[in-house]
C-alpha cells in the first residue's frame, strides 16, 4: 500500500496548522542534510532507540536518528508491508516487532529500483540501544560498535508519578537504580568520544538539558491549552507530527522555537474560538503507538459523529515524563529519566493510573486503544472502572498488512452508537 | 508433568516444608535451597487461562506470562512461601503485583523480583551483585535456615524417572522432559546423569535438536514428533537450565556472575553468541535443528541465516517453524520434520 495522490491531498486538507507544514519540511530537510553530510564523510550519526539519552549525542556534538521514528516515515509513506516482506525474505520471523524493525528492512533492501523513504538509512558510526534489540542487527550488518543500555526493573510503587518526578527524581527512582543507569551512560560517553575525537563536555550536556526542559514546558502549555479549551482547536494527527517531529529533535534550538510557534498558534486559534470539529460532542482518547500510516484516522469521525481526540500518550508523555531539575550533575538527571520512562506510560500500576487521570483531566468521554501492548489491557480496564467506555482494536499501528480501514471504521462506529448516549 | 511438580511441591508445603517458587532461569536456586526450602520452578501451562488474565492481559502476551499469571491468579501456588521472578519475566512481576494492589485477588504468595541485568559491562556489575544480595536476605528473612535433612531434593520424582527408565518404554523426548523436571526439583547433576543415558539411542529414530523461544511441551506434539520418527534430545532453553548451578554456599560474586552468564544469552547478542555457545553444549550427533519462531513471541533481531550457517557448518540440517505450537497441527509437524529428512 502506497500513498495515493488523493490520500496526499486530503492530508494536506486536513492541516490545519501552519507549523505543522513547517515542521514536517523542517525535520525531512535536517535528515536529508544528515544523510548527504554522512554519505560525503563530513558527519557522523549514531542510530539509538527511542529510550537511548539522546541528549549525550547531541551534547557531544554527534547527530542522532530513532529507529521509532524513522520507521514512523516508512509507515507514512505506507511501505511497511514491502519493507516488511523484505525483513521475511531475510529471514526475520513475522513477530518482529515492526516499530522497531523497519529500519533494518530498508537497509536490507538491494532492490535498485526502489525509492527508499527520505532515501534511507545511511550506515551509523555507532548504535545505541537494549539487548534483544532489531538494530543490533543494523549494527551486526555495518559492522559498527552496538552499546548497550539496560534500565532496572522498577520497584516503587507511585500511581502519582506525573507530579514527583521532575524534581523528586533522586527518592522517585531510587540511587541504586540511577547509579546504574549513570555507570552506563559513562560507556555511551566513551563510545561517543571515540568516535568524534573529542571530551565529553558537561556544561554543553547541562545546556541540552536546559533546552529540552523548555521544550517539554511548551508541551506542557500547550496540553493545557488542549484540557481546558472549550472545543478542541488542533487535530490530534497534527498534534503527533508537532510532537514527535520535535521530541527527536530535543535539546536544538530548532525545537524549542518551533514548539514555541506551535503554542502560540494553538493559542490563536483558541482565541478566535477556531474549532476542529464545530459541532464537536465526544471527545475520545487513544492509547497506542502512532497511527503513522493513518494519521488521517482521527478526523474521520468528525462530520458524522462529532468526535475529537484531545489526548495522546505523545503529548501528555513528554509534558510529564522528560523534564528533569536539579541540574547539578547532568549525567545523574538524564539517567533518572530513562530509569524508568517506559514503564509509566504503559505498566501497572503506572500507566493505569496515569491513563484515568488524563482521561479526567482533558474531559474525555471515551477511549480507543491498541490491544497489543504491554499492559494497555490493565489500562482498558482502569478507564472502565472510571466510567470510561474503552475500544479495543486488535491492530498494528505500523504494519500496514494488519489494518484493515474498513474494519476499524466499522468498529469504531458501533463503539459509538452503542456505548454514548449522545 | 506440571502437575506431578505442583502436587510435589504442594505435598511438601502440606507436610510443613517451605517451597520457594521462581519464575526465569537467572533464578540461582542454590540460593532458595540453602535454607533447606523446596525450589520449584513455575512454567507455561499450554492453553491455562482464567478469567482475569483474559481480562488483563494482552493477547500478544509471551506464553510464560499469560499462563503462569493464570496458574497463580486461580491459587494453584498460594502455599507458596515466596515467588521469585527475574527479569525475563519482568512483566508478569508487575502484572501480578498489580492484581495484589488492586485487590482483584487474595491468593497471590509474596512476590520478590529478580533484576539480574544481562549484559556482561563492568557498569551494570555492582548492580547485578546487589540483586543477589537483596534476594539472599529476603529468603532469609522469608524462610529462614531450615533443617538440611529436610533438603531432600525431590527423591520421590527421581525414583519415577529411574522406574521409567526401568521399563524399557522410555523415549528420548519423554526422558528429556523428564530430566528437564529433574533440574526443576533436584538438580542439573542429576538431570546431566540421565541425559547421559540416553547415550545409545536407537538407531531407528533420528535426534532432534530445538532452538526455540518456547519450549516445546504440549504432549501431542511431543507425541508428533515421536510419529515422525524424531526425539527430542536437546532444546536451547534446556540447555540453560542445565548449566550447573553454584554450589551451596557459593559466594554473592560467583552466583551473580552465575545469573548474569545464564541470562546472557537471551538478550545482547542472541544468536552470534547464544549458539556458538549452545551448539558446545549439544550432543555432537544430533540429525537435524527445528527452528521454532512462533507468531506470538516478540524477540528481536533472530539472525536465522547466521543459526543456520553455523548449524550447517556441522554438517546439521535444519528447518524454520513460524507457526505456534499451540496453532500447529500435529500433521503439519510430521511434514516439517519431513524436510529435514531430505
Amino acid at each position: 500500500m502506497t500513498n495515493t495522490a488523493s490520500d496526499t491531498r486530503r492530508h494536506r486538507e486536513l492541516t490545519q496548522l501552519k507549523t505543522t507544514h513547517q515542521v514536517r519540511q523542517g525535520q525531512k530537510q535536517r535528515f536529508l542534510d544528515l544523510v548527504a553530510d554522512v554519505e560525503a564523510g563530513r558527519r557522523s550519526y549514531v542510530l539509538a532507540d527511542g529510550t537511548a539519552p539522546h541528549e549525550l549525542f547531541e551534547a557531544g556534538g554527534l547527530a542522532m536518528v530513532t529507529d521509532v521514528w524513522y520507521s514512523g516515515v516508512v509507515a507514512a509513506k505506507r511501505q511497511s508491508a514491502h519493507y516488511s516482506d523484505v525483513l521475511a525474505a531475510h529471514g526475520y520471523h513475522h513477530g518482529l516487532n515492526r516499530y522497531h524493525a523497519l529500519g533494518l528492512g530498508v537497509m536490507l533492501d538491494d532492490d535498485p529500483d526502489r525509492e527508499k523513504p527520505w532515501g534511507g538509512l545511511p550506515p551509523p558510526a555507532i548504535v545505541v540501544g537494549r539487548g534483544r534489540a532489531a538494530i543490533e542487527q543494523i549494527a551486526h550488518l555495518h559492522d559498527v560498535p552496538y552499546v548497550v543500555v539496560e534500565t532496572p526493573t522498577p520497584d516503587r510503587i507511585d500511581t502519582a508519578w506525573w507530579r514527583s518526578d521532575a524534581a523528586g527524581w533522586e527518592i522517585g527512582e531510587g540511587s541504586d537504580r540511577i547509579d546504574m543507569m549513570v555507570a552506563q551512560y559513562r560507556d555511551v560517553i566513551d563510545a561517543i568520544e571515540h568516535v568524534t575525537g573529542q571530551a565529553f563536555d558537561l556544561r554543553r550536556l547541562r545546556r541540552v538539558l536546559e533546552l529540552v526542559n523548555a521544550l517539554e514546558s511548551e508541551f506542557r502549555v500547550i496540553r493545557d491549552l488542549l484540557r481546558t479549551a472549550p472545543k478542541l482547536p488542533v487535530r490530534l494527527g497534527e498534534v503527533l507530527t508537532q510532537v514527535m517531529g520535535l521530541q527527536w529533535h530535543r535539546g536544538t534550538t530548532w525545537a524549542l522555537e518551533q514548539a514555541r510557534a506551535f503554542r502560540a498558534e494553538v493559542q490563536e486559534r483558541i482565541e478566535r474560538e477556531d474549532w476542529v470539529c464545530p459541532h464537536e460532542r465526544l471527545r475520545l482518547m487513544y492509547i497506542g503507538e502512532g497511527l503513522w500510516q493513518q494519521t488521517d484516522f482521527f478526523s474521520e469521525f468528525e462530520d458524522s459523529h462529532g468526535v475529537v481526540f484531545p489526548r495522546s500518550n505523545y503529548l501528555s508523555f513528554a509534558a510529564d515524563s522528560y523534564r528533569r531539575f536539579g541540574l547539578q550533575d547532568p549525567v545523574r538527571a538524564l539517567a533518572s529519566r530513562y530509569a524508568t520512562f517506559n514503564s509509566r506510560m504503559h505498566l501497572p500500576p503506572w500507566g493505569p493510573a496515569w491513563a484515568v487521570e488524563e482521561a479526567l483531566t482533558h474531559r474525555i468521554d471515551g477511549a480507543i486503544l491498541l490491544e497489543k501492548g504491554e499492559g494497555r489491557l490493565f489500562i482498558a480496564e482502569a478507564l472502565e472502572r472510571a466510567g470510561i467506555p474503552v475500544l479495543r482494536l486488535a491492530a498494528d499501528s505500523v504494519d500496514g498488512r494488519r489494518w484493515d480501514p474498513q474494519l476499524v471504521r466499522d468498529s469504531v462506529v458501533q463503539f459509538l452508537e452503542t456505548r454514548f448516549d449522545r | 508433568m506440571r502437575t506431578t511438580l505442583l502436587t510435589e511441591a504442594a505435598e511438601a508445603a502440606a507436610s510443613g516444608r517451605f517451597v520457594v517458587g521462581y519464575v526465569g532461569a537467572t533464578v540461582p536456586r542454590t540460593l532458595i535451597e540453602d535454607t533447606g526450602a523446596l525450589a520449584v520452578q513455575l512454567l507455561p501451562e499450554p492453553g491455562r487461562s482464567s478469567d482475569l488474565g483474559d481480562a488483563l492481559v494482552e493477547p500478544d502476551a509471551p506464553r510464560l506470562v499469560r499462563e503462569v499469571f493464570s496458574s497463580v491468579v486461580e491459587g494453584d501456588w498460594q502455599f507458596l512461601q515466596l515467588l521469585v521472578i527475574d527479569r525475563s519475566a519482568t512483566l508478569l512481576l508487575h502484572y501480578l503485583r498489580e492484581v495484589v494492589r488492586a485487590e482483584h485477588t487474595d491468593v497471590v504468595p509474596p512476590l520478590w523480583g529478580y533484576d539480574v541485568i544481562p549484559t556482561s559491562s563492568d557498569a551494570v556489575w555492582a548492580y547485578n551483585v546487589e540483586q543477589v544480595r537483596r534476594l539472599r536476605a529476603r529468603l532469609h528473612s522469608s524462610v529462614g535456615r531450615g533443617d538440611p535433612e529436610a533438603c531432600s531434593r525431590g527423591e520421590s520424582l527421581f525414583a519415577r524417572v529411574a522406574a521409567a527408565r526401568a521399563n524399557g518404554r522410555l523415549s528420548g523426548t519423554h526422558a528429556y522432559e523428564l530430566a528437564l523436571a529433574t533440574t526443576r526439583i533436584g538438580g542439573a547433576d542429576e538431570a546431566n546423569t540421565i541425559l547421559a543415558q540416553l547415550a545409545e539411542p536407537d538407531a531407528n529414530r533420528a535426534r532432534l535438536g530445538i532452538v526455540s523461544s518456547a519450549p516445546l511441551r504440549t504432549p501431542r506434539l511431543h507425541d508428533a514428533v515421536e510419529e515422525a520418527g524424531w526425539d527430542v534430545v536437546w532444546e536451547d532453553s534446556g540447555a540453560e537450565l542445565l548449566r550447573p548451578q553454584p554450589t551451596a554456599g557459593a559466594p554473592i560474586d560467583e552466583i551473580a556472575e552465575w545469573s548474569q552468564r545464564v541470562a546472557a544469552p537471551r538478550h545482547g547478542h542472541p544468536f552470534a553468541f547464544r549458539n556458538a555457545e549452545l551448539l558446545a553444549l549439544t550432543p555432537k550427533d544430533v540429525d537435524g535443528v527445528l527452528i521454532h519462531l512462533p507468531l506470538s513471541d516478540t524477540l528481536l533481531g533472530w539472525d536465522v541465516p547466521r543459526v543456520r550457517a553455523l548449524l550447517a557448518e556441522r554438517s546439521i540440517a535444519s528447518v524454520v517453524l513460524t507457526t505456534g505450537l499451540d496453532e500447529i497441527e500435529p500433521a503439519e509437524l510430521v511434514d516439517v520434520l519431513a524436510t529435514l529428512r531430505g
